[in-house]
């Protein structure tokens, strides 16, 4: 009886995070006033949208680097490859596609730069991916405000400022919005409504799941877990710790590019200076809800963790408004929740590591007593 | 000799220094007023040392980087609004004691500071706890701190009880507004003080009161380093083991760097509205760690060390580029560039800052 | 011998990424074809606007363009077929019908004169407007 008793609160502490919010959820759908029909058909696009970008952050988490803010970077690099292929006009999957291709070098070079500062500050890898991403943009403000036109060469006028040089602040994506979502059709009534169903994206997503599972398996994926387990002790087996953090660190930033690429054909409008902002903080901010911690994650926290922070994001403004009067509260509580959602994961991840600390050191201090803080 | 000196400032803070100087220079060639800019420099160094200030508390303990900084400013907000709503209670109040008409705009400022001080010193308290929990990873934690801060008080600013029709929406009726003007209640009160021109430069204006007021805080700061508490403090941070053995309560002495960076940081927010003439609620506190954290670091501290000259080079250097780059390159190149300098520059500074680490940490 | 066939192997993959990536920009191109039916002077001689023509590109929805009308249709791809049908007064019969494909291949956008292609003539393409000044100022008016 005692066993089963604490297995089921260990249960419930383990997965606190998802836990909350299907609380919070339950409470607040009601309260919005949205019909069954409409969710539904919501969370599927939510998450034929943004699942890809958050599964790219799984790879540097099995790899011990932590939640990577560096994915803005592969974010840009998605968004300068469709600048320049609405430029050149080419619509439909094969300009998405070539986007893709363009943005994959500047991802690649990106992320070896970026791999290269978070080895530098080992330790504090996130605080310095944080300000690596705010110091990239700054980087991609000046390619995009100031050199495209001008050193880098631009003929369409629709996407320059009035003043010759510099990308508008809203580029319109209609050569390829929705060409992934809409290229199988699918659609089926439901409660009342009918959803329609982006297949061919949801199979993308599919085929990326199906990769990262391969992917543990390979070598690069082994040496990465052990890293992820302890860096001394993969310095030791021979395994090139560095070069292998930055090979994850890579893979990710590409991923990220090819993930907010998917995101913006749903989307259909690409704010240049905007879009990549919140791709980092609302894709961790899912993940973690998901269940996910910083040094573990799982294809499963990536799905519970869309759905469950977009349903939120969905219902929380109309919510806030029936119950308070002002939507304006909603909008508010929601960013609130990201952010302290990823406060909290952070907070109960360092929180445990100091213990799990504190317990290897008195275990240390002598026979005895390590056995008595065991018991 | 120069060698020396490059040595000991780093090579960042040489380059940032010559390309200052740089831009002064090349200023009055390009029609901008070299002394229209020291003195919109030497506005904006008051304005932001004191927040500036606030990291050294938390740096000398250990606890990195005061990305948090946000709550101590949520605090100097809470002040500096309630002195408004309740303007006219305090000083009927201080009346009794003093010529309410002639001092009213120090008294205001000053119910400010006292209001926003025990806030500050709560909110710092709770915080200082939960960065003694986790020990290594309070850089990051802090910056989440403090967005979900900001972004709870979104939610407050909504629906506190504020009634003083200068600061709430006139339609909706409800919430405070985005951003209220603190015209008329203690706009410029320390910049106006003992404010002169010198040399009959009519651009040159310099805000002596608010120098001296950062002067006095730094003052204070460096008494308190110097104290007793001051000293176990420095000692937590450069080698806590150490410290716990000479009987130091290591978690006690970071509550307290914890506490009093996020005081220093709600009378910081302070002096920056008195000059700004604005109180900016809602999203305004959100980013407003970085700065501080660039300029004490391009002041030459480090993530685990810092001193009172830092801050005082750094917030100079600063805001001297924030303020040069911007009316210099306009006028070469007809293009206004500050904001992509600006978060190249501040940004590179911290990356810089953070890569250099080398000591093992615990 | 081993690096070099590693070297070997990452240029061939390395072109045919290039390749994939042209062959892409290729069949993924969006062109305007501006159909232009306004008077236009070629050596010369004065090619009146058309009063009714329609115009129906790759196999779609014709548009009707009367005197002095210009209009565009998009195409997606290196190639489109198009079918003009020229009729002898507005809102009479099909005095003459022209097909034919037409290959933009790398190109962008273009214009094509339809009183010139009435009239059988090779010169028939014109630049796309906004690129060139010179065929726009010379139309005299009809």
């Amino acid at each position: 009886m005692n066993k089963t008793g604490k297995s089921f609160w260990a249960l419930l502490a383990d997965n606190a995070v998802p836990i909350v919010f299907i609380v919070i959820s339950a409470i607040a759908i009601p309260l919005s006033g949205f019909s069954a029909s409409y969710l539904v058909q919501e969370l599927l696009v939510r998450i034929g949208r943004n699942s890809f970008l958050i599964l790219s952050l799984l790879i540097p988490i099995m790899a011990g680097m932590g939640l990577n803010f560096g994915m803005v970077l592969g974010a840009m690099a998605g968004q300068i490859g469709l600048i320049l292929v609405s430029d050149w006009s080419i619509v439909g999957i094969p300009g998405m596609v070539l986007a893709m291709m363009v943005g994959t070098p500047i991802a690649a070079v990106l992320g070896v730069f970026c791999g290269n500062v978070l080895n530098r500050a080992k330790g504090q890898e996130m605080v310095t991916g944080y300000i690596l991403g705010f110091f990239i943009n700054g980087v991609y403000q000046l390619v995009v405000l100031y050199l495209m036109g001008w050193v880098i060469p631009i003929t369409n006028p629709i996407l320059l400022l009035s003043r010759g040089y510099g990308i508008r602040n809203a580029v319109s994506l209609i050569g390829v919005r929705g060409i992934l979502d809409n290229l199988i059709p699918v659609s089926f009534p439901f409660m009342g409504g009918v959803v329609r169903v982006p297949l061919a994206t949801l199979l993308v997503i599919a085929a990326f799941c199906v990769f990262i599972v391969w992917f543990r398996r390979t070598k690069l994926g082994q040496d990465m877990r052990a890293i992820g387990q302890s860096q001394s002790v993969s310095d030791s087996a021979g395994i090139a710790v560095n070069r292998t953090r930055i090979i994850a660190i890579v893979i990710s930033t590409v991923l990220a590019c090819y993930g907010q690429i998917i995101y913006l054909q749903n989307m259909g409008t690409l704010n240049t200076y905007n879009s990549h902002d919140q791709a980092g903080m609302f894709s961790i901010a899912a993940l973690l809800i998901g269940g996910a911690s910083v040094s573990r994650a799982s294809i499963a926290n990536v799905f519970v963790g869309v759905i469950l922070f977009h349903l939120m994001f969905i219902v929380a403004p109309m919510a806030g408004k029936n119950l308070i009067g002002q939507a304006q509260i909603g909008e508010y509580f929601r960013v609130f929740v990201s952010y302290g959602i990823i406060a909290i994961a952070l907070v109960l991840h360092a929180w445990k590591r100091n213990r799990d600390r504190e317990a290897a050191r008195r275990s240390l201090r002598g026979p005895a007593e390590g056995a008595k803080e065991a018991a | 000799m120069i060698k020396n000196f490059i040595e000991n400032a780093g090579w960042p803070r040489v380059i940032i220094g010559l390309f200052l100087l740089g831009l002064f220079i090349a200023a009055p060639f390009v029609g901008v007023r070299v002394d229209t800019s020291l003195s919109d420099t030497l506005v904006r160094f008051g304005m932001n040392a004191v927040m500036v200030l606030a990291m050294i508390p938390m740096v000398q303990s250990g606890c990195g980087l005061n990305f948090g900084l946000p709550l101590g400013i949520i605090a100097g907000l809470l002040g500096a609004t309630l002195s408004i709503e309740l303007n006219e209670k305090i000083l009927s109040w201080c009346g009794q004691y003093v010529n309410a008409a002639a001092w009213g705009a120090p008294l205001s400022f000053a119910s400010a500071i006292v209001m926003a001080l025990p806030i500050a010193a709560v909110l710092g308290f709770f915080y200082g706890k939960l960065l003694n929990r986790v020990k290594g990873d309070e850089m990051m934690i802090a910056t989440y701190v403090g967005f979900s801060s900001v972004a709870f008080m979104c939610i407050a600013w909504l629906l506190l009880p504020y009634h003083n029709p200068t600061m709430i929406w006139g339609y909706a009726g409800a919430g405070l507004r985005t951003t209220i003007s603190v015209d008329g209640y203690w706009f410029h009160v320390l910049s106006d003080f003992l404010a002169f021109t010198p040399f009959g430069l009519d651009h040159l204006y310099v805000p002596t009161g608010m120098i001296l007021f950062f002067a006095f805080m730094a003052f204070l700061v460096w008494v308190f380093m110097r104290s007793k508490t001051g000293t176990a403090m420095t000692a937590v941070g450069s080698n806590p083991e150490f410290a716990r053995a000479s009987g130091v309560n290591v978690d006690r002495m970071r509550v307290i760097s914890v506490m009093l960076s996020t005081m220093l940081g709600a009378v910081g927010i302070l002096v920056y509205e008195q000059s700004f003439g604005f109180i900016q609620l809602y999203m305004g506190p959100f980013y407003m760690a970085l700065p501080a954290v660039a300029s004490i670091l391009l002041g030459g501290a480090s993530v685990n060390k810092a001193s009172i000259l830092n801050v005082a080079v750094g917030t100079f250097l600063f805001q001297g580029i924030l303020t040069m780059t911007p009316s210099v390159i306009n006028s070469v190149l007809q293009t206004d560039m500050s904001e992509v300098i600006r978060l190249i520059v501040s940004n590179g500074m911290i990356l810089y800052a953070l890569t250099r680490k080398v000591r093992v940490k615990r | 011998m081993k690096t070099f066939m590693r070297f070997f192997q990452r240029t061939v993959l390395l072109a045919l990424l290039i390749a994939l990536g042209t062959w892409l920009f290729y069949i993924g191109r969006e062109h305007r074809v501006f159909l232009d039916n306004k008077s236009i002077e070629r050596d010369g001689k004065n090619f009146r606007a058309l009063e009714q023509v329609n115009v129906s590109v790759n196999g779609g929805d014709p548009i009707e363009l009367l005197a002095r009308d210009r209009d565009v249709a998009v195409t997606v791809g290196p190639k489109f077929s198009i079918k003009v049908e020229v009729l002898d007064s507005m809102g009479g019969d099909v005095a003459r019908t022209v097909e034919m494909t037409m290959e933009p291949g790398f190109g962008k956008d273009m214009m094509i004169s339809l009183p010139l292609l009435n009239a059988a003539r090779g010169d028939f393409i014109l630049p796309p407007p906004g690129a060139a000044s010179a065929p726009e100022t010379k139309s005299a008016n009809p």
